[in-house]
C-alpha cells in the first residue's frame, strides 16, 4: 500500500530525472550548431548563407528543449519539489546516457556530422512500445517517449486517488509564467494542477519524439505535428540528413517530399570530439579559454538554479548569459590546436 | 474575363494590406493581395538571404537588404542630387521637379516598407487634429483625437506596441485605467537616461513669448519586449492577454524579443521589430481564404463610366525580376482596396484616372524634414546599442508657438553618428588614414571617441500644401512600361522655422550638458536650405504621407473617412496617403488606426453577400 506522500517523493524524483533529461540533449546540439562555418557567406558571388537551413533547424529544436526544461522545472515545483542546478552531481557530463537506465541513447559533444544527426535523431526518436516500463518502473525506460509515457501514467494515477490540491502543493509564486519566459519555442505556462501539468508533459513530448502518448505514431501515420507545420524533433533531423523538408501529406516511414534544405556537410570547423579543458593544459591560452566557458556555464546554470528556486524573474538574466557562451563556443571552435587542423571547443563542464 | 471572383482585391502587401486581409478573412471573405515585390522573407531562408545581403552591402542604407528590383523600382535615400530649375532630376526612380528634393524612400517588397522602419508608435496629439482652428495653420481632420482613440488602441495591440503609458500623457493625449499597450516599455537607454538628468528643471523660450519645460518621455515602439499579463479593455472589447505576432510555435522565428542587435533600420535580425509579415501569416491563417501573388505590379484600375464603380483590376506579372518581359492579366473583386504607399498609391490612381473631381489627388505630398544635430559628450554613453531611439523629448511637440513656428519632435539616438556622419566607419578610416592609428592605441581611441558620441533628431511637422505633389508624366516610364513617380516638393518657411528653434534649443541642452557640438552643413548637400540666412540639410524621415486626404466632403477631399473613395462606390484608398496632416508623429500607427477603421466599412459593404 502506497500513500500520497510516497506517490509525490517518486513523481518529484522523476521529474528531476526529467530536467536531466532535458539538459542534456543541450549542449550537444547547441555544440553542434556553433561548428557551423559560415564559409561562403562572404562570397559576393554567391552571397547566400551555408547551412542557414539546418542550423535554423537545429537552434528550433534547441529551444525546444529549454522550454521542455522550463516546463519539467514547473512541474516539478508545482508537486512541491525542488530543483537542483547548483552542484556537479545534478549537471551531466559528455559524452553520457541520457536516461537514468544508462540504457538507449547517448549525448556526446561532436561537430555538426551526418554521425552527429544520426545519433540526435536516435535522441528522438518514438519508442515502438512501451513494454521496458510496463512493470511501472519509468527508470527502465530506453527511450524518453518510454520515459514520460510511464511518468504520465504514474501522475494520472496520483491525480486520480487524491485531490489535486493535496498533490500540487508547490509555491505558485515559483512559477516560471510568460510573463518570465516566451519567444523561444513556444509559450511557459503555470503549472497549478492536473490538467496544466499533464498539458505541460504533453508538449514536452509531442514537440519532441513525436509519439502520442499512446503510442499511436507508426508506418503510414501522418507525421505528427506537420498540421501546425512545425514537425516533431525526429522529424526535424531526419529533414537534415536527406536534405528535404516535409510537406503536410507525408508519412512516416516514407522520406520527405518537400522543398530543398540545402546541407553543406564540409563547411563546418573541425571541433575535436568532446572537448574537455584538461585536455589542453599543454596549450595555456586554449585552456583557460575552455575554462573561461566552463565558468560561464556555471555561472548560467546557477542563475536558472535561482530562477528555478523562487526567483522567476532571474530568468532573464539567462538571455545574455546564453549570448556570452554562444560567442565564447564559436571562438572556441575556430582554434586550432594540433597540425591536422581539428580545433578546440565547448566543454561544458560544471566546475565551483 | 478573369476567371477567380474575389470578395476583395487589395493592392499592396505592406501593413494595411495585410490588416485589412486578416480582418476581412476572418469573417469568412475571399481576398486577393497583388504585391508588385518578389515573394521573400516569410520563411526563415529567405529572411535570412536578406540578412547576409544587408550584411555584405557596403552602404547600409534602408533599402540595402531588399533586392534592386527593375521590375518594381523603390526609390533609393544615394539617388538624391542637385535640382536646378527646369531640369529635374531623373537619376533614380523619382522625377524630381523640386524646388527641394523630396529625400523619402520606400520599399517594393512583401511586407511593405515596414520592413525597413524603425517600429517607432507615438499617437498624434488632440491639438494635431485641429491645427486650423487652434494655430491658424494647416487642416483639421474630419475627425478629433477622441474619434480616433479607440482605434490607437487597436493598432497598438494589432503592432504588439512596448510602451509606458504613464510617460506618454502628455499634451492632451491619455489613457482609460483599463487600457495598457500590450508590451512593457523598452528600457531607456543610458544615454536616454543622462539626457534626462542633464535636461530636467530646464526651461527654453520659444517663438510668440512662450516657453517649455524640457523633459524625456520613453517611446512607444513595436518591438516585442515581455507581454503584459493582465487583461485589458482594448477599443471597447475585453480582451485575453497580448500573446505576441510570431512568438511562438512554428512562426517562432518571426517573433523574438528585442536583445539589441541594433540594426532595426533596415532589418531587425531576429524579427523582434514588427513587420507586415506577420499579420501576413496571421491573415493566411484566418477561416477566409487569402492569396498574395507576388511580381504583379498593377498597372491599371478599371471603372464602368456611367457608375465610377470599378470594375476590374489591370496588372503585369512578370516572372524574371529586371527582364522586360510580362503577361498581362486581370482579376475583378466586388470591393477593391489601394494598399500601397502615398505615392504609389496616387501613382496607380492617378495612371488610372481616378478619384478626379476634387483635383487633390496626389497633392498635400508631406514627409519630416528631418535635421541632425550630434556632438561629443564629456562623458561615456554607451552609443551602438540596443534600438535606433528608445525615448525623445516631446517639449516642443505642441504649444501656442505653433501659430509661428513648426512643432518638432527631437528623438534621442542611440546609434552616435552612424545616420548623421556613418559612425563608427568613418571613425575607423580617419584614425587609421588621418592619424596612422593601429593596433591598442586604434582600439582606445576608437572607444574614447565613439562611445562619446551623441546625437538628436528633429523632426518637424510639414504643413500640406497644394504644390507639394506627386504627378506623372508620360515621358518618365520604368522598365515595365509603368509611370514613374514626378514630384513636386518644399520645405516652406514655416517647417524651417521650427528647425531653426529647435536647433537653438539643442545648442542650448548641449551647452548645458557640455556637449561639444560637432554638427555640421555642408551647403553642396541637395538638402541644404537656409532661412534667414541660417543653414542646415534636411533628409527624408521615410514618412511619405498626404496624397489622397480624407474628410468629410467630396469638395476638399479624396475620400470620405473610413477611407472610401467619393468618386468611386467600391474603391478604398488606405495608407499613410490617408493622413490630412502628419504632425510630429511617425506616421505608421495613426495611419494602422485609419486602416482599421477602413476595414470595418469594408466590412459593412460587403455585409448581406454569402
Amino acid at each position: 500500500m502506497t500513500c500520497l506522500v510516497d506517490d509525490r517523493e517518486e513523481l518529484k524524483s522523476l521529474m528531476a530525472d526529467a530536467i536531466r533529461i532535458e539538459l542534456s540533449t543541450i549542449p550537444p546540439y547547441a555544440t553542434a550548431a556553433y561548428t557551423i562555418s559560415e564559409a561562403g557567406q562572404y562570397d559576393r558571388i554567391a552571397p547566400a548563407g551555408v547551412n542557414a537551413e539546418p542550423l535554423e533547424v537545429i537552434r528550433q529544436v534547441m529551444l525546444e528543449e529549454m522550454l521542455h526544461l522550463t516546463l519539467a522545472a514547473n512541474i516539478l515545483n508545482a508537486l512541491g519539489g525542488r530543483v537542483v542546478l547548483n552542484e556537479a552531481g545534478a549537471i551531466p557530463s559528455y559524452p553520457c546516457h541520457i536516461l537514468p537506465s544508462g540504457k538507449g541513447p547517448i549525448a556526446s559533444l561532436r561537430r555538426f556530422t551526418k554521425a552527429q544527426i544520426h545519433a540526435f535523431r536516435e535522441i528522438e526518436r518514438a519508442p515502438e512500445n512501451f513494454d521496458k516500463v510496463k512493470d511501472g518502473d519509468c527508470r527502465k525506460a530506453e527511450t524518453i517517449g518510454g520515459f514520460y509515457y510511464c511518468v504520465k501514467k504514474k501522475l494520472e494515477a496520483l491525480c486520480r486517488k487524491y485531490p489535486s490540491r493535496e498533490v500540487f502543493t508547490g509555491d505558485p509564486s515559483w512559477q516560471i509564467g510568460p510573463e518570465h519566459y516566451w519567444g523561444a519555442g513556444g509559450a511557459v505556462f503555470p503549472v497549478t494542477g492536473q490538467a496544466s501539468a499533464l498539458r505541460a508533459l504533453d508538449i514536452i513530448v509531442e514537440e519532441g519524439e513525436g509519439a502520442d502518448l499512446g503510442g499511436r505514431a507508426g508506418d503510414g501515420d501522418l507525421i505528427p505535428g506537420i498540421e501546425e507545420e512545425d514537425v516533431a524533433h525526429f522529424f526535424k533531423f531526419n529533414e537534415i540528413l536527406l536534405s528535404r523538408y516535409y510537406r503536410p501529406d507525408d508519412r512516416i516511414g516514407a522520406p520527405p517530399t518537400g522543398g530543398d534544405l540545402i546541407v553543406d556537410w564540409s563547411a563546418v570547423h573541425p571541433m575535436r570530439d568532446d572537448p574537455k579543458a584538461e585536455d589542453y593544459a599543454h596549450l595555456p591560452e586554449v585552456h583557460a579559454r575552455m575554462l573561461e566557458f566552463d565558468a560561464l556555464y556555471t555561472s548560467f546554470l546557477m542563475t536558472l538554479h535561482d530562477a528555478f528556486n523562487g526567483a522567476p524573474e532571474r530568468l532573464r538574466e539567462t538571455v545574455s548569459s546564453m549570448m556570452k557562451l554562444r560567442h565564447t563556443a564559436m571562438a572556441l571552435v575556430r582554434i586550432p590546436v594540433n597540425e591536422a587542423g581539428e580545433t578546440a571547443g565547448p566543454g561544458w563542464t560544471f566546475r565551483v | 474575363m478573369s476567371d477567380v471572383h474575389y470578395d476583395a482585391v487589395i493592392v499592396g502587401a505592406g501593413i494595411s494590406g495585410a490588416l485589412i486581409a486578416k480582418h476581412l478573412a476572418a469573417e469568412g471573405r475571399s481576398v486577393l493581395i497583388l504585391e508588385a515585390g518578389a515573394d521573400q522573407g516569410d520563411t526563415a531562408a529567405t529572411y535570412r538571404d536578406y540578412l547576409t545581403t544587408y550584411q555584405l552591402a557596403g552602404a547600409k542604407t534602408p533599402n540595402a537588404p531588399y533586392p534592386q528590383n527593375p521590375s518594381a523600382p523603390s526609390p533609393s535615400v544615394m539617388d538624391v542630387g542637385p535640382i536646378e530649375p527646369g531640369r529635374p532630376d531623373t537619376a533614380g526612380y523619382f522625377v524630381q521637379n523640386g524646388p527641394n528634393p523630396f529625400r523619402s524612400n520606400y520599399t517594393r517588397v512583401m511586407g511593405g516598407t515596414m520592413m525597413h522602419w524603425l517600429g517607432t508608435c507615438l499617437r498624434m496629439q488632440p491639438n494635431d487634429f485641429r491645427t486650423r482652428s487652434a494655430f491658424d495653420r494647416g487642416v483639421d481632420w474630419p475627425i478629433s483625437y477622441d474619434d480616433l482613440a479607440p482605434y490607437y488602441e487597436r493598432a497598438e495591440w494589432e503592432i504588439g506596441v512596448a510602451g509606458d503609458k504613464a510617460d506618454n500623457d502628455f499634451h492632451g493625449v491619455s489613457f482609460p485605467d483599463d487600457y495598457d499597450y500590450p508590451m512593457e516599455p523598452i528600457p531607456k537607454s543610458f544615454s536616454d537616461r543622462w539626457f534626462e538628468e542633464g535636461v530636467r528643471g530646464m526651461n527654453v523660450r520659444l517663438a510668440g513669448g512662450a516657453e517649455a519645460a524640457l523633459a524625456v518621455s520613453s517611446t512607444p515602439q513595436g518591438r516585442n519586449s515581455t507581454p503584459r499579463p493582465g487583461r485589458y479593455v482594448v477599443g471597447g472589447e475585453k480582451v485575453p492577454p497580448y500573446d505576441a505576432a510570431g512568438a511562438t510555435g512554428p512562426y517562432a522565428f518571426q517573433g523574438q524579443r528585442c536583445e539589441g542587435n541594433s540594426s532595426c533600420v533596415p532589418i531587425c535580425p531576429i524579427q523582434a521589430k514588427y513587420n507586415a509579415l506577420k499579420t501576413l501569416g496571421q491573415a493566411k491563417r484566418q477561416k477566409g481564404r487569402v492569396e498574395v501573388r507576388s511580381q504583379s505590379v498593377v498597372s491599371r484600375v478599371e471603372t464602368d463610366g456611367a457608375t465610377g464603380r470599378v470594375t476590374g483590376v489591370i496588372y503585369k506579372r512578370y516572372e524574371f525580376p529586371g527582364a522586360p518581359v510580362w503577361e498581362m492579366k486581370r482579376v475583378t473583386g466586388d470591393v477593391y482596396v489601394l494598399a500601397t504607399n502615398a505615392i504609389e498609391n496616387a501613382k496607380l490612381a492617378l495612371a488610372s484616372g481616378l478619384c478626379s473631381s476634387s483635383g487633390l489627388l496626389g497633392r498635400n505630398l508631406m514627409d519630416h524634414p528631418y535635421v541632425m544635430f550630434w556632438g561629443s559628450a564629456p562623458r561615456m554613453v554607451g552609443p551602438f546599442r540596443g534600438p535606433g531611439s528608445t525615448a525623445s523629448i516631446p517639449s516642443l511637440r505642441d504649444g501656442s508657438f505653433r501659430s509661428e513656428v513648426a512643432a518638432v519632435r527631437l528623438e534621442l539616438a542611440n546609434w552616435g553618428w552612424n545616420f548623421a556622419a556613418n559612425a563608427p566607419y568613418s571613425d575607423v578610416e580617419r584614425m587609421v588614414e588621418g592619424e596612422n592609428l593601429f593596433g591598442p592605441a586604434l582600439r582606445d581611441k576608437l572607444r574614447h571617441d565613439v562611445q562619446r558620441q551623441v546625437r538628436i533628431g528633429i523632426m518637424p511637422e510639414q504643413l500640406p500644401s497644394l504644390s507639394n505633389r506627386v504627378t506623372l508624366d508620360p515621358a518618365y516610364r520604368d522598365a515595365l512600361g509603368e509611370p514613374r513617380p514626378v514630384i513636386d516638393y518644399a520645405v516652406d518657411e514655416y517647417s524651417r522655422a521650427g528647425i531653426l528653434q529647435a536647433l537653438d534649443v539643442t545648442a542650448e541642452i548641449f551647452q548645458r550638458m557640455g556637449v561639444e557640438n560637432r554638427t555640421t552643413f555642408n551647403t553642396a548637400d541637395p538638402g541644404y536650405v537656409s532661412l534667414a540666412g541660417r543653414g542646415f540639410v534636411y533628409f527624408g524621415a521615410g514618412h511619405n504621407a498626404g496624397t489622397h486626404r480624407i474628410g468629410l466632403t467630396p469638395r476638399d477631399s479624396v475620400t470620405n473617412v473610413e477611407g472610401r473613395a467619393w468618386d468611386h462606390d467600391n474603391l478604398w484608398l488606405v495608407g499613410c496617403g490617408a493622413m490630412p496632416s502628419i504632425a510630429t508623429s511617425n506616421p505608421t500607427l495613426t495611419m494602422t488606426a485609419l486602416v482599421l477603421k477602413a476595414a470595418e466599412g469594408l466590412s459593412r459593404a460587403l455585409e448581406g453577400k454569402a
